[in-house]
């Protein structure tokens, strides 16, 4: 067992460190009033060298794909300055690697050099008002035209970055039950029928939340993603990733506040003496500390079986629910240690707070990671359905 | 111009240096780094040999630890490495390292500039760059803020006394370059991955043509004593005229008001 | 009798207080002076038993006086050279000492010497410790900041000689083409006797005139943190306080919002009082100021100059 990162993804870390102080980290708390995907945030990103990863160097990409342990390094260290330009990274290569993998030569030739650059931003249309953990029960229906071409209608919910250029959308096309009827598609936002909506989020707000309508929207078949109905298992390989990246963006988070913290309580003093010097403190913050560890290395861990191609659902699971939670959890125990003005806009610490909290939710609910990670652990029996059977049904 | 070289040392990072309430020094597993300002001379050196087509060569010197600033060094663009290695330049003073690097530059062979940054992060003497022009031989100028090139000619700027300096040298030359002459570029994804296959050549000081009179420390350190602030650390709360009048109030009694 | 120990700057302004330095180590001290003939004359009513005047050369940087001046070192078999810390006095005291092959201590807190051996003591790690070392060379060169020492009076019955060297500067390589004069500022932070501090605690450009006026009110002249002048550029460079700005020895040194990295502090640690205003009661100025004001500066700096003025 090596416990230690490799002398390169050390050097990343130590640039990427310096490279978000510098560039980042100012002006969060202003930023953090924005309502909508905050593209500023794009041209930082490029210098820090975020952008482009999986994206070919002809369309402007890096032409390399990110390392899995570094791309949990990359959403530490962007979550340690504001969590909203970790997911706007994040999002840019989970878009890459599906498209690249799964999108037409001419889907790619159209969008990619656009979005390889960041002048164009693809969101995200999984969930729908219907239905948030069960994805199986999709409703949204694309229908196949004459001319090979979809028209696709529905109702999409939680959508990330709803004022983007493009979505990746999950759209029911066939006729089997749950899951094995699901397609992915690559829709333009421009197109007539699809409208959006801004959510009033407490946090986060500079990825812009929202929903997605899409009314008898015209696809053209460049625009499927995969094989029809192939659609599931890409937006599960999404969460393998994810679920561990967006612990370890909370995790960024706690651990700046915490340094906060630390300091103060060195300097404040109560009845004499200084804050630190009391184990209502000392005991917390290493409690904290200890839960954010470990959730730390559980994401490492959850990435490192994803770099060897193994399965990890469960790792991602255990880091996500137990990583947010563990962030969640210790900002609170910092934001009290910080006395009164920790209620106030002097503190970072609410602001963070109010980001990891959507994670509660966001990419796998503490519940769904709870319980994915508990049929790997203990067998299908500890699910609460019966997983559905593919069926010999043809589809239109 | 066929290749220019930058000099760097390998530090502690000061961040991971505190003092306790006795005055002692703690480093408790302290990283290490490029320092700071020399980042900035390995960003000058990248440039300029990018401009004219030249070889960027990266050089240090330093104890085993240094070896591992490998890595570091050539992610930040150099084509190739060299450092030399000797426990006993732990404590090495600036004039024993000059009179190694110099060495060191002329093994290397077909320099004709020699970049270094205004000093250290460590100790901050500010005269490595100085000495390695004495040793060479060659003239030397300081503090730059911005170098390019105009066909044999060298175009420097930086701070004078009365306002901003144009120069114009020929090579060779050696040139320490100021702390805001750049910012040193973010190694990208290829960069970090390609450090390492990168050239680094390790020498030890025997095997430079130095004397063994050459390679003698000029300095010996006694003693390092941290320092703890020594202060009144009277405070006063408050921002009206009680405050204010405390504070002046204060301020003649110390006599420098009034 | 001792050997000599020599003095050099760039700016013959320094060469007083270089003297009295100088003085402490030997008896017998002389000057290196690249000048006028009055300069040489200033030097030896200060003390210098020699002045070894060097003709300056038009257009041409520092650098280039650097042999001229190890050759005069050699030649007056001298033990030391003192020279001032300006970047010019480091960079020339550094380019001699290898000629020399001497060992240079460079921005020496003290300095003294026993048994002709010479010693040291210089702040390391950006501040955080003080080092100690003894010099092993023939000959040891020294920087010495400015205003450590008391300028060694002028006293018209002090004898001397001078002695004309002509210098080599006129063939070194590098030459000054051009000096675009920098926009006005007569401000000298390193000389004042009180100095105002802005850090970035004070939010805008606009914020500035309430620091003047409290400057005014005080006697003191205006500087500030790096990030103020590098970055906001609200001041030009040689106003900005710092470890790699200018090292500051005032009676009194006020921080208006200025946070107190040791990388500020390191050079403004040597004032003999230091206050420090700052709305953050952890802000570490507090830990290196005698009088900690804990409070919103915009309140704050107004009262202090109503206070002030009603003295």
């Amino acid at each position: 067992m090596d416990f230690d990162f490799t002398d390169e993804e050390l050097l990343f870390q130590k640039h990427l460190r310096e490279g978000v102080e510098r560039l980042i980290a100012p002006g969060f708390k202003e930023r953090w009033h924005y309502d909508g995907l905050n593209r500023d945030l794009l041209p930082p990103l490029k210098e820090l060298g975020l952008l482009g990863f999986a994206w070919p160097e002809e369309y402007g990409g890096q032409g390399v794909i990110l390392p899995d342990i570094m791309h949990g390094i990359a959403f530490l260290e962007l979550g340690r300055a504001d969590c909203s330009s970790s997911i706007i990274f994040g999002a840019t290569v989970e878009c890459a690697e599906v498209l690249m993998e799964l999108g037409t030569k001419e889907l790619q030739d159209e969008w990619g050099p656009r979005l390889a650059t960041g002048e164009a931003y693809c969101g995200y249309c999984f969930v729908e008002p219907g239905m948030g953990t069960d994805l199986g029960n999709i409703q949204t229906r694309g229908e196949l035209q004459e001319d090979g071409s979809w028209i696709i209608s529905g109702d999409k919910a939680s959508v990330s970055f709803c004022t983007s250029d493009a979505f990746i959308v999950a759209v029911r096309t066939g006729d089997q039950p749950g899951a094995y009827g699901v397609s992915l598609f690559f829709v333009p936002a421009d197109l007539e029928g699809v409208s959006v909506s801004i959510y009033e989020d407490f946090g986060m707000k500079e990825i812009g939340r929202g929903g997605v309508a899409l009314r008898n929207d015209r696809v053209p078949a460049k625009y499927l993603l995969g094989e029809r109905e192939g659609g599931f298992k890409p937006i599960m390989h999404i969460f393998d990733a994810g679920r561990p990246a967006l612990a370890l963006m909370c995790i960024g988070a706690a651990e700046t506040v915490m340094e906060q913290c630390v300091e103060y309580c060195k300097q404040r003093e109560v009845f004499g003496q200084k804050l630190s010097k009391y184990e209502a403190i000392s005991f917390g913050l290493i409690e904290h500390k200890t839960k954010l560890d470990l959730a730390k290395m559980m994401a490492f861990k959850a990435f490192w079986l994803r770099s060897q191609k193994k399965w990890n659902a469960k790792e991602a699971g255990q880091a996500k629910f137990y990583g947010c939670e563990a962030a969640f959890e210790s900002i609170w125990f910092c934001t009290r240690a910080f006395g009164h003005l920790g209620y106030t806009s002097e503190y970072d610490a609410l602001y963070r707070l109010a980001d990891v909290m959507g994670f509660a939710w966001g990419d796998g609910s503490w519940e769904v990671c709870k319980m994915v990670a508990a049929r790997d652990e203990f067998g299908e029996e500890y699910l609460p359905y019966t997983r559905r059977k593919r069926t010999d049904a043809v589809s239109k | 111009m066929e290749k220019i070289i930058v000099c760097y040392k390998w530090v502690v990072d000061e961040n991971d240096i505190s003092v306790d309430y006795d005055g002692n020094i703690k480093m408790r597993e302290p990283s290490y780094k490029v320092s700071l300002y020399d980042r900035n001379a390995i960003e000058a050196g990248t440039q300029l040999a990018e401009k004219c087509g030249a070889q960027c060569v990266a050089l240090t010197a330093g104890d085993a630890k240094s070896e591992k600033s490998r890595k570091e060094a050539l992610c930040a663009g150099p084509s190739e490495g060299f450092a030399v290695i000797d426990d006993a330049l732990e404590s090495a003073d600036s004039l024993l390292t000059a009179t190694i690097l110099s060495a060191a530059i002329s093994k290397i062979g077909d320099a004709q500039l020699v970049i270094c940054g205004e000093g250290s992060g460590d100790v901050y003497a500010q005269q490595v760059g100085p000495r390695i022009a004495a040793a060479l031989g060659w003239p030397l100028l300081t503090y730059a803020t911005s170098i390019e090139v105009d066909g044999e000619k060298l175009r420097i700027k930086r701070d004078g006394s009365e306002g901003t300096e144009l120069l114009e040298a020929v090579l060779p030359l050696v040139v320490t370059v100021a702390g805001d002459c750049n910012t040193p570029r973010m190694p990208g994804l290829k960069d970090v991955m390609g450090a390492g296959k990168k050239p680094f050549t390790i020498w030890s000081p025997s095997e430079l043509n130095c004397s063994a009179e050459e390679l003698v420390n000029g300095l010996a350190t006694m003693e390092i004593i941290g320092n703890r602030p020594d202060r009144k650390n009277i405070v006063i709360k408050g921002s009206g005229k009680e405050a204010a009048d405390e504070v002046i109030r204060g301020l003649i009694s110390e006599g420098v008001l009034g | 009798m001792s050997k000599q120990v020599l003095v050099f700057s760039e700016l013959v302004r320094n060469i007083p207080e270089l003297i009295t330095a100088a003085k402490s180590l030997s008896e017998s001290v002389s000057a290196v002076v690249i000048g006028s003939e009055e300069d040489a004359k200033l030097a030896i009513a200060c003390g210098a038993q020699k002045a070894f005047l060097v003709d300056v050369v038009a257009d041409t940087p520092s650098e280039a006086y650097a042999s001229t001046i190890a050759a005069i070192v050699r030649d007056a078999d001298a033990s030391a050279l003192l020279a001032s810390l300006t970047p010019k006095g480091r960079a020339v005291a550094a380019f001699v000492a290898q000629m020399l092959n001497a060992s240079c201590g460079s921005e020496c807190k003290t300095i003294q010497k026993i048994d002709e051996t010479y010693s040291f003591s210089r702040a390391i790690y950006g501040g955080k410790a003080t080092s100690f070392e003894r010099a092993s060379t023939e000959v040891f060169v020294a920087t010495i900041p400015l205003r450590s020492f008391e300028a060694a009076a002028s006293d018209q019955t002090n004898q001397g000689e001078i002695i004309r060297v002509a210098s080599q500067a006129a063939t070194y390589p590098v030459k000054i083409v051009e000096v675009v004069p920098r926009e006005g500022d007569s401000v000298d932070v390193t000389t004042a006797s009180v100095v105002v501090c802005v850090g970035r605690g004070v939010v805008k450009e606009d914020d500035l005139p309430m620091v003047n006026e409290l400057a005014e009110a005080i006697g003191g002249v205006v500087g500030c943190t790096r990030p103020i002048a590098m970055d906001f550029k609200w001041f030009p460079q040689d106003r900005y306080i710092g470890l790699s700005g200018k090292s500051i020895k005032p009676k009194l040194f006020i921080g208006v919002g200025v946070s107190g990295q040791i990388q500020c502090l390191a050079g403004a640690n040597d004032s003999k009082v230091i206050v420090g205003i700052n709305k953050d009661e952890n802000a570490p100025i507090f830990e290196y100021s005698d009088y900690g004001v804990v409070a919103d500066l915009y309140e704050f700096v107004p009262a202090l100059i109503a206070s002030i003025k009603s003295l």
